[in-house]
């Protein structure tokens, strides 16, 4: 399986709340070439979830467009292109890790993409060692774990891009640390696009091939960063000058514009 | 210092055992209690029988109340079950659209704040005597429990759950029987609960009214205006029991239920 191109252009958009309108995004430009791992980082308010649903169709812009691999993005979530992970794990309470994990392949199955195969899914769900919790309600499990399978749901839809909404926002430091390496691991078996929303600059720098930075007020992207580290990317790689450059580079990045 | 770990050890058995003897005790001793003032005092049989004759009593005619219970406890069947639908429906619908709800709500209001008494007479001009009346007027008392439980069980999915099932343009039909019905659950069981008490409440209502020649309400009516003391606490019993019976029933039925819930209840 291939990830898709997203093509951004002259993306703009503006709520209305009592009265009051937020420049959520003005004038996003951002092409996200097939099988890329790119990451809006970002303090709060600079849009980057918004852009993440306008890519997703589930908001729809005020100006500008965006594709995926030449669809439009209602079309591109009809045809189910899209694998949502949320911010916290929102497994159905009542169904077992395997149910969830299958979820979003069972929902509006006569859209007609086909998941990934059984024994593709079994290997995801070995490779994030949720073997022996396959029978397990989700109250059973630590909330690491629970952020294991909203991973594996993402992947297991078998869609070209995955759009994940700052996933580990919720998980403490040690265990945020683990589902990076697990994250990496899954996309390096899948090969889709990720966009990754995160407000960590670490975690952008060891993740991503390319971190947008984005500023507030209004919305807009203020840098653009390749990420030079070798992959696959390992722990090690925190201590190397290279990871510690990128930080510094994009701190500078962030600062510049939110001063 | 092993001992006292093992006596506390010991005593935790009974201690639980106990525990769930209690409601027994509870209800045995409040007979034990009444038959006790009954009989010390010396209270006359047509004031106050006590439980020991009440029970003695409808051993001798059980048939009687047999029959009786079999048809208020259909009555009151039928008439949640007709209040259950035409609530669910009504709770899709609004939890759906904030102006139906908002329309909606005040008249859910006037039924649950407007004494059904009052107003059951009313039905029976309107519908005539019999099971029709009977089965609305049951339906109207479980009404509202089953109506705002259902409106917020539909409204309980996680928003993530919800947007989850966009992302891959889930039809509402399917949000609502894949995530919404189920979520509901819980809320529906402890409305259906508290309307196992009211559905009964509401067939014996609609039997004082609705002109019936049978069921429990008729056999009050009846035992009050020839003064049969017996046959009206017999009637007041049998409905205890059916009470309590189709209580446990729905408890026993959340407990199974709500298994892979444990996570939402806690």
């Amino acid at each position: 399986m291939n990830g898709a191109t997203v093509a951004i252009e002259g993306v703009a958009k503006t709520f209305q709340t009592r009265g009051r309108s937020t420049h959520a995004l003005t004038g996003v430009d951002l092409t996200i070439r097939s099988g890329e791992f790119v990451a809006l980082l970002g303090p709060s308010g600079c849009g980057k979830s918004t852009l993440l649903r306008i890519i997703g169709g589930l908001i729809e812009p005020d100006q500008g467009a965006v594709s995926v691999n030449g669809a439009g993005p209602h079309s591109a979530r009809r045809a189910k292109q899209f694998g949502l992970v949320p911010q916290a794990p929102a497994l159905v309470p009542w169904r077992t890790v395997e149910d969830n994990i299958s979820f979003l392949a069972t929902l509006n199955a006569k859209a007609g993409r086909t998941a990934l195969s059984a024994d593709r899914v079994s290997e995801l769900v070995d490779a994030v060692g949720l073997r022996d919790f396959r029978q397990a309600y989700p109250h059973e499990l630590s909330g690491g774990l629970q952020q294991r399978v909203a991973l594996v749901r993402g992947f297991a839809l078998g869609a070209p891009v995955l759009l994940m909404d700052e996933p580990f926002a919720a998980l403490d430091e040690i265990t945020r640390a683990d589902a990076r390496y697990l994250l990496l691991d899954l996309w390096s078996r899948t090969g889709s696009t990720v966009i990754f929303v995160t407000h960590s600059i670490p975690e952008a720098v060891i993740l991503s091939d390319r971190v947008v930075v984005m500023a507030a007020r209004p919305g807009r992207v203020a840098a653009m960063r390749t990420i030079s580290l070798p992959r696959p990317r390992t722990a090690d790689l925190e201590d190397a000058p290279a990871f510690h450059e990128h930080v510094r580079q994009l701190r500078a990045d962030l600062r510049e514009h939110h001063l | 210092m092993s001992a006292p770990v093992v006596s506390t050890k010991g005593s935790e058995l009974p201690r639980l055992s106990l525990l769930s003897l209690a409601p027994v005790v509870g209800v045995l001793g409040f007979l034990g209690f009444w038959q006790a003032f009954v009989t010390v005092f010396d209270i006359k049989r047509f004031v106050l029988p006590g439980p020991w004759s009440i029970v003695k009593h409808m051993a001798d005619d059980p048939s009687f109340y047999v029959s009786n219970a079999r048809a208020t406890l259909w009555e009151a069947f039928l008439g949640f079950t007709l209040s259950f639908v035409v609530a669910m429906i009504l709770a899709a619908i609004m939890a759906r659209s904030r102006f139906v709800e908002r329309a909606g709500l005040p008249i859910s209001v006037l039924i649950q704040v407007t004494p059904i008494i009052a107003y059951a007479p009313a039905i029976v001009i309107w519908l005539g005597p019999g099971l029709r009346s009977i089965l609305t007027i049951t339906a109207l008392v479980c009404f509202v429990p089953f109506l705002v439980n259902g409106i917020a069980g539909l409204r309980s999915v996680d928003p993530l759950l919800l947007e989850l099932a966009r992302s891959v343009d889930t039809s509402e039909l399917e949000i609502l029987r894949r995530l919404r019905i189920p979520s509901s659950l819980p809320y529906l069981l402890s409305a259906a609960k508290i309307n196992v008490g009211l559905s009964l409440i509401g067939a014996v209502l609609g039997e004082f009214f609705a002109l019936t020649a049978n069921g429990l309400g008729y056999a009050v009516k009846v035992a009050q205006s020839r003064n049969l003391v017996d046959q009206l606490w017999g009637s007041i019993f049998t409905l205890a029991l059916l009470g309590s019976v189709a209580t446990l029933l729905i408890s026993g039925l959340e407990r199974m239920a709500l298994r892979g819930h444990a996570s939402q209840r806690s």
